[in-house]
């Protein structure tokens, strides 16, 4: 539906990522490709940016940052009942410790094209606690 | 094996990573459209990779601007109708507040199909990021 489509386009997409080189330009290309991209540089960051409007539709996670990594964001995510909801994507280096519950798990490098195809499947399916 | 390589082959393909690194630098797209194979494959020093479509794209919307680039090829190797060139590349991009010099080792991988040399494959991998400089 056209509908579907537009509120996909649309959507609000958190980038949790430690390094300003992959956090800047996935940000880029999100907002190139009509997503509302906003970033934080580790966890904790997140959790305040959650914490101060948890109106987001999806979360792309880092998982080794400084101050609050990955899991431990996770951890505290899946505590919170107004953002437990929130579809993760989990991209990693650290290929050998990616055992963290995530609606998608990607090993650095990442292809571009497979990530922007698995943040539409994912918005198609999930429901995105974002209010109409 | 790779060929042996001459001097006028080097020169060609030295002369196409050139022409590669000076349409990057003037953002020309229509030069880059040419250059670039179409299933051009690059792996960027930001983890990502990224297609043909995706890169022009940015360029051409200006969120892949750079303010400096240079290319030294250290060696290049031929394989019938492939070529290699690798080496290093000083960059800077274009940025909002601040901006940083990177020094990058290259491999571009040239294929020669319909008698035209196109880049299909790149790989750049960071040596060292310089400090932060103001934009210009």
């Amino acid at each position: 539906m056209a509908g579907d489509a537009e509120k996909e386009q649309n959507a609000r997409i958190l980038v949790v990522e430690d390094n300003p080189d992959i956090r800047e330009a996935l940000v880029a290309i999100l907002e190139m490709k009509g997503y509302d991209a906003i970033s934080a540089e580790n966890g904790r960051q997140a959790l305040e940016c959650l914490a101060d409007d948890e109106v987001f539709d999806l979360i792309i996670l880092d998982l080794s940052m400084p101050v609050m990594n990955g899991r431990q964001f996770r951890n505290e995510q899946l505590k919170d009942p107004r953002i437990k909801h929130i579809p993760v994507v989990i991209v990693s280096a650290l290929s050998d410790q990616v055992d963290v519950d995530a609606d998608k798990i990607m090993i650095k490098p990442v292809d571009v094209d497979i990530l922007l195809t698995t943040i539409t499947d994912i918005l198609r399916t999930h429901k995105s606690g974002r209010p109409d | 094996m790779a060929d042996q390589i001459n001097s006028a082959q080097r020169i060609e393909i030295e002369e196409l990573d050139q022409q590669e690194a000076q349409a990057m630098l003037a953002g020309d797209v229509s030069a880059l459209q040419r250059l670039w194979a179409d299933d051009l494959v690059v792996n960027s020093t930001a983890n990502l990779i990224a297609s043909k479509h995706i890169l022009l794209e940015m360029i051409s919307k200006g969120l892949l601007r750079l303010r400096v680039y240079e290319r030294r090829a250290v060696r290049i190797a031929r394989f019938d109708n492939l070529a290699i060139s690798t080496g290093s590349e000083i960059s800077q991009l274009i940025g909002n507040a601040r901006e940083f010099k990177l020094f990058t080792s290259y491999m571009n991988v040239w294929a020669k199909r319909a008698d035209r040399w196109q880049l299909i494959g790149r790989h750049v991998g960071m040596i060292e990021k310089g400090q932060a400089v103001s934009p210009e």
